[in-house]
């Protein structure tokens, strides 16, 4: 019965195009928006992804990367004696309002790190390396900040909070979730634009010996430091995400999207796989008037949702490929990690079988005796 | 050759069958008895509207009888299953339909096949016996056509070998050369008569053309739900033979 149920579905172009339009178009707007989804949250941690820190310490109740509160860098020298720690730095991420050339303003944040190490600086470097930041008052900007700062070229002179800094190298595709640009620095010269006192700094940057136990070290580090919150870097990535997806909700949003979106292309699917069950309901009751048993019905309807489901989501998967390829921006990056593209194929697919078995209530209710009738 | 036959296909006895719509009752058939033997050929003739599809559907155990009883190829079939009488059309009945209902996404040969996969043969060996029966029907040389392909005739021919599809003992024909010219109605019926009396199937046509009369063995008249008359061959042999100007093709039909 392959070949009926097949051959059957292929004799209506139309609404064959419709359905797989219907589960591709699924498909495509899961992935996209999951995609889209991820490559936003992502941004909510990118400084800590980008960081060798095996901890993160800072000031009690911190929620959040890009919104740090100053602690005494003093407070480094009760963890650096300690076994496991192979390396603790003071790291900035401070505020400061660029002036433009053009005489406008702009909020920038600026990452400082230790000149030694440039631990936790810039990446992705376009001109410029990152020695070039271990001097003072120099910056590196990125392109994706082109249009807020005026994209300025390397030797170009910023005024931050009136203080002069020389642009020494540029950066592709760094952006944090608040999309206000970060200019990495030495640590003194961050400090300086940020108007962080001495002596002060946003975090502490821990490198743990390899081997030991990070959350070990933490909870160490932490009854050594009360006054802080201790993380270990996954933690403190989670804790970054979560303070974005709960401050603004936008997973309600994006999932109310994917829903919406899934639901249009099930209706799609549904809709075109029951008219073509309608289509060729005298086919089936002939089938069953020559003696077709409910379960070949049933098989024959469920392969033609599953080629559909299939081949579908092939079409669905290559255009996600393509649109995630070309369509990413590191304004707007889309994400689709295999999870979301398998989940996703999984989802689409479970979901358009079940909309074939909408129409066997009416297949089940057949009656053999229009085949002899001769009506339609 | 004789109705008389103690090896009955059919035997139906007080049948009776109604239709409901809301709450008008449309009695169509009253205390129906009849009985076919094996490889007869016979006619149910009447006017429209005088029943005959219903009963044909009955006989095919697509619909069941109201009152009475029917067996059919020594099976009690009264009383079965709406899955039940599904499995039993499967294996013991052969449908060649009015409008044919043939598959239209399919070529000629997996049309027939359709019938031999539904009995449980192997694709290959059902593809195999579909070849061998369309060659049976004089379409050897159409087999992959799909049916939009095909002429009229050659479609009426493709439902006959979809019907033949793993011998049933059983075959029913509504109106099959309603939609023929007289030429080849006549040819379709010659061929189907032909068929069945080579493997002893038992065939009940439904018809009202005059110009195939003369094929069948017995004759059955329907009028307002019940049978008001029999006719069986040899009695219209006998009046043929009073009849001093017979059809010569009749009476040769007739084996006279
Ligand atoms: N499904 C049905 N519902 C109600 N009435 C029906 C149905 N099928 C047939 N009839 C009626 O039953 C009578 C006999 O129909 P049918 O068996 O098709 O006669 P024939 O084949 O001799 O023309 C007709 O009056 C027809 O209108
Ligand atoms: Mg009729």
């Amino acid at each position: 019965m392959t070949r009926f149920a097949i051959k059957t579905l292929l004799a209506d172009k139309g609404k064959l195009l419709i359905a797989l339009t219907g589960v591709a178009f699924s498909l495509l707007l899961v992935n996209v928006q999951g995609g889209l989804f991820l490559g936003l949250m992502d941004k909510a941690s990118v400084l800590i992804d980008h960081c060798p820190a095996d901890i993160w310490v800072a000031h009690r109740n911190t929620e959040n990367v890009d919104l740090a509160h100053d602690i005494p860098e003093t407070w480094l020298n009760r963890i650096r004696g300690l076994q496991e720690v192979a390396q603790a730095e003071p790291y900035v991420v401070g505020k400061g309002i660029a002036t433009l050339a053009d005489g406008g303003f702009e909020d920038v944040w600026i990452i400082g790190s230790d000149p030694k190490s440039m631990m936790g600086s810039g990446w992705s470097f376009l001109e410029g390396t990152v020695d070039d930041l271990r001097r003072p008052y120099c910056i590196s900007y990125d392109t994706v900040d082109d249009r807020k700062l005026g994209a300025p070229a390397v030797g170009d002179i910023i005024e931050i909070n009136r203080r002069r800094a020389t642009v020494v190298a540029r950066t592709s595709g760094i952006q944090g979730f608040m999309t206000t640009p970060y200019l990495f620095a030495e640590i003194n010269t961050a400090r300086e634009y940020s108007r962080i006192p001495a002596g002060f700094c946003s975090f502490f940057l821990v490198r743990a010996r390899p081997g030991s136990d990070h959350a070990q070290l933490a909870a160490t580090i932490q009854g050594l430091l009360p006054e802080t919150d201790v993380h270990t870097a996954a933690e403190f990535r989670q804790l970054s995400k979560d303070y974005w997806l709960q401050r603004t909700g936008i997973g309600v949003s994006f999932g109310a999207a994917t829903l919406l979106g899934l639901l249009v292309g099930l209706v799609m699917v549904a809709q075109s796989l029951y008219a073509l069950v309608l289509d060729h309901l005298m086919e089936f009751a002939t089938l069953k008037a020559i003696g077709a048993g409910s379960g070949t019905l049933l098989g024959v309807v469920l392969l033609q949702a599953v080629s559909i489901a299939m081949a579908g989501s092939i079409v669905g998967v290559a255009v996600t490929l393509v649109i995630a390829k070309y369509g990413s921006t590191p304004l707007a990056p889309i994400l689709i990690p295999q999870a979301l593209l398998f989940g996703g194929i999984g989802v689409v697919f479970t979901l358009s079988v079940g909309a074939a078995l909408l129409p066997l209530r009416r297949l089940r209710a057949i009656d053999t005796a229009i085949v002899l009738q001769g009506g339609v | 050759m004789s109705a008389t036959s103690t090896q009955l296909v059919v035997s139906g006895k007080g049948i009776s069958k109604a239709y409901h719509t809301g709450r008008i009752e449309t009695r169509v058939l009253e205390d129906i008895s009849l009985q076919v033997a094996r490889g007869e050929f016979v006619y149910l003739v009447g006017p429209s509207g005088s029943g005959k599809t219903t009963l044909l559907s009955i006989l095919g155990c697509v619909l069941s009888p109201d009152t009475g009883s029917l067996e059919l190829a020594g099976q009690d079939v009264t009383r079965l299953s709406d899955q039940q009488r599904t499995r039993f059309r499967c294996h013991n009945i052969g449908f060649v339909f009015q409008r044919f209902h043939l598959f239209g996404g399919l070529t000629a040969w997996e049309n027939v096949a359709v019938a031999f996969r539904l009995l449980g043969v192997s694709g290959r060996k059902a593809k195999l016996e579909s070849l061998e029966l369309l060659e049976r029907v004089g379409l050897a040389n159409r087999t992959n056509h799909k049916i939009s392909q095909l002429s009229i005739g050659q479609r009426q021919r493709v439902a006959l070998a979809r019907a033949l599809a793993g011998n049933p003992p059983l075959i029913l024909a509504d109106e099959p050369t309603a939609s023929l010219d007289a030429e080849s109605g006549l040819q379709a019926v010659q061929l189907l008569r032909r068929l069945c009396h080579e493997i002893g199937t038992t065939v009940v046509v439904v018809t009202h053309d005059d110009r195939i009369k003369h094929l069948a063995d017995r004759v059955l008249s329907l009028s307002e739900g019940r049978i008001v008359g029999e006719m069986s061959r040899d009695a219209r042999t006998l009046l043929q033979e009073a009849d001093p100007n017979p059809e010569p093709g009749l009476l040769a039909s007739c084996g006279v």
